[in-house]
C-alpha cells in the first residue's frame, strides 16, 4: 500500500483522538459564549494526497466529522463544516497553483510545497471551515459580529496549534 | 441517458457534496435543540408569508364580483339620499304633510368602453333598455357628473361624457343661488367652463360648483368641481369661470345612471305650449 494512504489512515485516527480527547477541553469565552475553540482535525483533509478523488475526500470528511460530532454531541455540525472544507479544498488548491503546476504525485505538505504555500493553504481552508462551523452553530446571520469574533479567536488558536503540529512532525506524505 | 450519466460523473463531487450537506442539515435540525428551534420558527414565518400572499392573490380574483356588489349597494344608498326625493310637503291651514316621494333612482353600471381622446369622448356602459335606461338620463360617478346617456341598446348604453360638445349641464355655486351652464370647450379634460354667471355674483376661486337639478337630468347638489379662474365677459355683464373638475375622465371605471321618476310629469310642461 502507498505510504501516503497509510499515513492518511493513521492521521485519521490520531487527529480524531487528539481532537476529542484533548482539544475538546480547550475552550475560552465570556458571558456564556465560547469564543475560542481549537479545531485540528481539518488537517486530515488538508494533507490528503493531491490525486485523491474528490468524492473520496468528501466521504472521508463526512465520516470524520460524524465521529467528531459523536463526542461533541452536536450531530451534523462538524460533519457539515468538514464536508464544506473538503469541497472547497480543490478550489483553494486551484487558486494556489504554483507557477510550474502541481506534480501529480505531490502531497500538499510543507516539506514538498514550502512553508509559505502551506500557511496560505491551511489558513484559507481553516478560515472557511471555522466560518461554516460557526454559521451552523448560530444557524442564523442575525448575530454576525458574534460569528466573526468566534472565528477570529478560534482561527488564531487553531492555526497556532496546527502549525506547531506540522512543524514538529513535518510529514512528507 | 449517457449524457445524463456524463453530467453525473463530471458533477459527481458537487452532487455528493450537496447530498452530504443535506444530511448534515437534517442531523443538525433534528438533534440540536437551538438550531431546530430557529429552523422551525423561520419555517413557520416563511410559510405564513407564503400563505398570506396566496390568500391575497385569491381574494384579488374575486374583486370583480365584489365591485359589482358594491355598485349595487351604492345605487341603493344613493336613492335614499335627501336629494333623491321629491318633497310633497303641502302647507295648508291645518295639515302639514311631510311625506317624501322617491324622485331619483340609480342604476349602477360599469364603463366597458371609452372612445379615444379625439374631440368628443363617449363611453359605453353595461346597462341598457332592459335595466330601465333611457336616452337623456344622466350618469354620475363617485366624483361628480360623468355624462348623459345618448343611445340605448338592449343591454348597453352609450354615454356622451362631459367632454362632449353636445353636453351642457345646468350648474351653480354651492351655497348661493347663482347658476349658469357648464360645458367643455375642448383641450384639457380636467377643466370646463361655467358661463352665464351674473357679474355681481360673489364668486371666488376655490368655490365649489354643483349641479342645480334644473335640467331634470341630475339631482341637485352633485359636486362637480371647484372654480379656478374667473374672467369677465365684455359686453354682456356675465362671468366665465374656469372649473377644475373632480372627475378624472381617464380613470373613471363605473357610474350610476340617474332615473328621474317624475320625468313624464315634468315633460308635459315642455310639450304643452
Amino acid at each position: 500500500m502507498d505510504r501516503a494512504i497509510q499515513n492518511s489512515i493513521i492521521r485519521f485516527f490520531l487527529l480524531w483522538a487528539l481532537q476529542v480527547f484533548f482539544l475538546k477541553q480547550v475552550s475560552w469565552g465570556w458571558g456564556g459564549e465560547t469564543y475560542l475553540q481549537i479545531h485540528i482535525y481539518p488537517l486530515f483533509i488538508l494533507l490528503l494526497p493531491l490525486r485523491t478523488l474528490r468524492s473520496i475526500t468528501l466521504g472521508a470528511a463526512f465520516i470524520l466529522g460524524l465521529l467528531i460530532d459523536w463526542w461533541y454531541e452536536s450531530p451534523g455540525m462538524h460533519a457539515g463544516a468538514l464536508v464544506f472544507t473538503a469541497f472547497m479544498r480543490s478550489i483553494v488548491l486551484s487558486i494556489l497553483t504554483p507557477r510550474e503546476g502541481y506534480n501529480i504525485k505531490a502531497n500538499p505538505t510543507k516539506s514538498s510545497l514550502g512553508a509559505n504555500w502551506f500557511i496560505q493553504y491551511a489558513g484559507a481552508l481553516l478560515f472557511l471551515h471555522l466560518f461554516f462551523y460557526y454559521s451552523l452553530e448560530a444557524f442564523t446571520f442575525v448575530y454576525f459580529t458574534t460569528i466573526l469574533l468566534k472565528l477570529f479567536f478560534s482561527w488564531l488558536a487553531s492555526m497556532l496549534v496546527l502549525l506547531i503540529v506540522v512543524y514538529i512532525f513535518n510529514p512528507e506524505a | 441517458m449517457s449524457s445524463f450519466l456524463q453530467v453525473f460523473t463530471r458533477q459527481g463531487a458537487f452532487i455528493l457534496f450537496v447530498v452530504l450537506e443535506i444530511i448534515c442539515f437534517y442531523l443538525i435540525i433534528t438533534y440540536n435543540e437551538s438550531q431546530g428551534e430557529i429552523a422551525s420558527s423561520s419555517w413557520s414565518l416563511y410559510s405564513g408569508k407564503f400563505k398570506d400572499q396566496t390568500d391575497a392573490a385569491w381574494r384579488y380574483t374575486s374583486l370583480r364580483s365584489i365591485n359589482a356588489q358594491l355598485r349595487e349597494e351604492n345605487a341603493e344608498l344613493l336613492s335614499r339620499l335627501p336629494n333623491a326625493y321629491y318633497t310633497e310637503t303641502l302647507d295648508t291651514a291645518s295639515v302639514q304633510d311631510d311625506s317624501l316621494r322617491q324622485r331619483y333612482s340609480y342604476i349602477g353600471a360599469r364603463i366597458i368602453n371609452k372612445s379615444p381622446l379625439t374631440g368628443n369622448i363617449t363611453y359605453v356602459l353595461d346597462r341598457g333598455h332592459i335595466h330601465g335606461v333611457e336616452p337623456h338620463q344622466g350618469v354620475i360617478g363617485s366624483k361628480g357628473v360623468v355624462g348623459i346617456v345618448s343611445k340605448v341598446a338592449q343591454r348597453h348604453c352609450r354615454v356622451m361624457s362631459l367632454m362632449h360638445s353636445n353636453v351642457q349641464i345646468s350648474a351653480g355655486l354651492r351655497g348661493s343661488s347663482f347658476f349658469g351652464s357648464l360645458y367643455w370647450t375642448g383641450g384639457d379634460t380636467r377643466e370646463a367652463i361655467l358661463s352665464s354667471i351674473p357679474e355681481y355674483a360673489a364668486v371666488a376661486p376655490g368655490d365649489t360648483v354643483e349641479t342645480t337639478g334644473y335640467s331634470n337630468i341630475f339631482p341637485t347638489g352633485v359636486a362637480v368641481g371647484v372654480i379656478k379662474d374667473i374672467e369677465r365677459q365684455k359686453g354682456d355683464n356675465t362671468l366665465n369661470c374656469q372649473v377644475d373638475l373632480f372627475l378624472d375622465f381617464f380613470t373613471v371605471e363605473s357610474g350610476y345612471i340617474v332615473r328621474d321618476l317624475l320625468k313624464e310629469d315634468l315633460d308635459q310642461l315642455d310639450t304643452d305650449e
